[in-house]
Parts: C-alpha cells; sequence; structure tokens
C-alpha cells in the first residue's frame, strides 16, 4: 500500500514536471542568474529533451505493460538516453517502447534519411553500458546498421550532417 | 477411387459455393502442374516483387508517423520462419483475411493433390487484417548485427573460419543474413518465410538461446519494421515459367 502511494505520488510529480514549459522546468531546475546566461542552442536542447520525455511519458503510459525490468531504473535510464539522443540534429522524431525490454528511437534527419536507434534493456543490470544498435534508410532501403557505442554514434552523425 | 475423390471434392466445392459459403480462394491452392519450389533467388533478380503479411491490429497501431512499422505488431519468437505470402501469382492481398491452421497449414509435399473439402474446416476468417508489405530486394540476403557472449568454442569457430573478431563489453559483435524462402502449404501455394541465419550461415529455426533471441531482434527492429509498408508499391507478375514444371505451359 504504502510503496503504491509512493509510486502514485512519484507518477503526479513527473506527469506535473512534464507538463511545464521547458522554460518553467529550467526556472525550477536553474537558478535564474544562471539561466540568463544559457544560449540559444542550449535552450534548444532542453525544448528537445522536454519534447522527448513529453513522448516517452505518452509511450509509457500506454505501453508499460511491456517493461519487464524494475520500472524506476528503467525510466531513469530512459531519461539520460533522451538527454543523449537530443543532441542529434534532428528534424522529427517518435519514440516507440517495445515488448522486448528496448526503446526505439525514429528520427528524421535534414537531408530525409531516417536514422533508427535502438537501446535493449535485456542486460539491464549493467547501467554503463552504452552500447546501441543503428540502423540508416534511404526511400525505405535499409544502408547502414551496426551495433555502436552511443555517444561516438551521436558524435558521427551530428559530423555527417554538417559534412 | 482418386476419381471418386475428386469428384466429392468439386460436389462439395459447388454446393458450397452456391450456398455462398465458399470464401476460400481456390485459384491459391497448390496444382500438381506446380514445381516444388520457387528459386527466389533467381526469380528475384528476373523481377521486383512483394511480400505482404498480415496483422490483426488495425493501421493505425501498425505503423507510426514516418511509416516505420511498430515493433509490438510482431512478436520476436515469430521470427525464424515468419509467414508472408508471395503477391505476383495467384495470391492477392485480400487473402491475407483467410488463416489456414492445423494441418491445412502444413508443407505441402511430393506434389501432395490437395482437395479443398478435406481442409476446409482449418480455416479461419479473420474479421481485422491489415497487410503489411515489403519488397524481397529489403529483406532477401540482408545483413544484419547481433551480439554473443565470447566463449571457447566460438573463438576457435571464428579463427577457424577467419572472422575477423570485433569484441565489445566481453562480447563478439557478429552479422547474421535474413532471406525469403518458398515454402508452399496444403492450402496456399503463395506462402513463403523470412529466414534468419547466423554468421556460420546456419538456419536458425527457433529461438533457444540469448544470443538467438538477440538475433531475431536485430531483424525485427532493422530490416522488418524499417522495411514495412502500408502501401503496396506496385506488383509485378511472375511469370509462369518460374512456378509451372513444364516448359510449354511457360508464358
Amino acid at each position: 500500500m504504502h510503496a503504491e502511494n509512493i509510486a502514485t505520488r512519484e507518477k503526479i510529480e513527473q506527469t506535473q514536471y512534464w507538463s511545464q514549459s521547458p522554460s518553467v522546468q529550467t526556472e525550477n531546475r536553474f537558478n535564474p542568474i544562471v539561466y540568463s546566461n544559457y544560449t540559444s542552442s542550449e535552450l534548444n536542447q532542453n525544448n528537445k529533451i522536454y519534447q522527448l520525455n513529453i513522448s516517452w511519458q505518452k509511450e509509457y503510459d500506454k505501453y508499460s505493460h511491456y517493461i519487464k525490468a524494475n520500472q524506476i531504473n528503467f525510466k531513469s535510464n530512459v531519461q539520460k538516453l533522451n538527454q543523449t539522443i537530443s543532441r542529434i540534429h534532428y528534424e522529427d522524431y517518435e519514440i516507440e517502447l517495445t515488448p522486448n525490454n528496448s526503446v526505439k528511437y525514429t528520427l528524421l534527419l535534414p537531408d530525409k534519411k531516417i536514422l533508427m536507434i535502438t537501446k535493449s534493456f535485456e542486460s539491464y543490470e549493467d547501467k554503463t553500458e552504452k552500447e546501441i544498435v543503428f540502423s540508416i534508410f534511404e526511400d525505405k532501403k535499409l544502408i547502414l546498421s551496426d551495433i555502436k557505442n552511443l555517444d561516438e554514434l551521436v558524435a558521427g552523425i551530428n559530423r555527417y550532417i554538417y559534412m | 477411387m482418386n476419381l471418386l475423390r475428386v469428384l466429392t471434392d468439386i460436389f462439395i466445392c459447388k454446393r458450397l459455393w452456391v450456398t455462398g459459403r465458399l470464401k476460400y480462394p481456390l485459384s491459391i491452392l497448390p496444382k500438381s502442374q506446380y514445381v516444388q519450389r520457387i528459386n527466389i533467388d533467381k526469380l528475384y533478380v528476373d523481377i521486383p516483387l512483394i511480400v505482404v503479411r498480415r496483422s490483426d491490429k488495425p493501421k493505425e497501431e501498425v505503423f507510426n508517423k514516418f511509416g516505420i512499422m511498430r515493433e509490438d505488431v510482431i512478436s520476436r519468437g515469430d521470427i525464424p520462419g515468419m509467414s508472408m505470402n508471395l503477391l505476383g501469382g495467384k495470391f492477392k492481398y485480400e487473402h491475407i483475411r483467410f488463416n489456414p491452421v492445423g494441418e491445412a497449414a502444413k508443407i505441402w509435399t511430393n506434389n501432395e493433390k490437395i482437395f479443398y473439402s478435406q481442409y476446409r474446416k482449418c480455416v479461419n476468417l479473420l474479421s481485422v487484417a491489415t497487410p503489411i508489405f515489403f519488397e524481397i530486394s529489403n529483406l532477401h540476403n540482408i545483413d544484419f548485427p547481433y551480439v554473443r557472449s565470447k566463449d571457447k568454442s566460438l573463438e576457435k569457430l571464428m579463427n577457424a573460419l577467419q572472422i575477423e573478431r570485433i569484441e565489445s563489453d566481453g562480447r563478439f559483435k557478429l552479422h547474421g543474413k535474413s532471406s525469403i524462402s518458398h515454402e508452399p502449404t496444403r492450402l496456399n501455394y503463395w506462402h513463403v518465410e523470412f529466414q534468419i541465419r547466423d554468421f556460420e550461415n546456419k538456419l536458425i529455426e527457433k529461438i533457444k538461446s540469448t544470443w538467438q533471441k538477440d538475433a531475431a531482434s536485430m531483424a525485427l527492429q532493422h530490416v522488418i519494421s524499417g522495411n514495412a509498408s502500408l502501401q503496396c508499391p506496385y506488383i509485378v507478375g511472375i511469370p509462369k515459367s518460374h512456378f509451372y514444371k513444364k516448359t510449354e505451359n511457360t508464358d
């Protein structure tokens, strides 16, 4: 009963937090003096994290029964993933929770290629693991697919976009 | 005896047709003039091919806004040997509503003469059947990555096969391959299977271990899901020479 109350309260707090606008979130999290020093690109990234978190919450509300691992750890890991994914210069995105204990990001890149990133939480205990599977599609055709460290992938994709 | 059976089958089918109860498309049954297996390798080089799979979910729940298929549409356990249907022959995508099960879904072998009346009770008619289309060129002979825990016998095998060892977090990074194989069933000659093979080119028939689970996930996530389409891009007729035994019957 007690655990259930905590879980409910946590969910309400998270929903309230994510339903705030990014600027309010930022104000709540950071000192306004520090906040005023944020550049437009940093604010843009905060906005992207906010959007990713909102989408993730919607997906989670609908498909949380797919998660077979510890849900609290799973959620905090996805939030970390959202922060990293937000660094990619994509135009549009979609988040999907799969029945196989994984989260899939579908990102539309500026040149209209589709980048799909899947993070599996099957080996959930290994929290430091940043290995993901990615695929790139052009006109529905798979042109590249591999397993890579997420930070390296983000850097590589951004390098490719600005080439 | 055989003639009697043929006549009985014709009589039952006619009676079902007259009373409006014959819904199954008899045109998709295997015929004795057909070859046992269509050579997909040869066929897909000649013409662009489409395969279709059904989902029992409505289309809004099958695809996301980019037209990428959601992964919960297909179970990972279904990936090795997943059923699909080849278009361009007698199978029309509307036929996906018919789901042969049990004896009717067994593989057609030895040019067995098929009597529909014998299997008519082994067909389910589905109320929701959303078609999911794939171009064979996007599924056949496609590499996908997967990982497998390091062990001595795997290391030995990789050394023997002179496969470059790429390690990541104590696991080997390997590449499997997907393919389409023609596997006609008793009530559907146009039935094909999506198959996956490991780095040794060995067929993965069922998921029995963690690495096989990983390989099936990878194939689902990155080969199947990304290449699925809501709309049929085209249908090109398959020349009879690819599925009729005798050359005089060819186009």
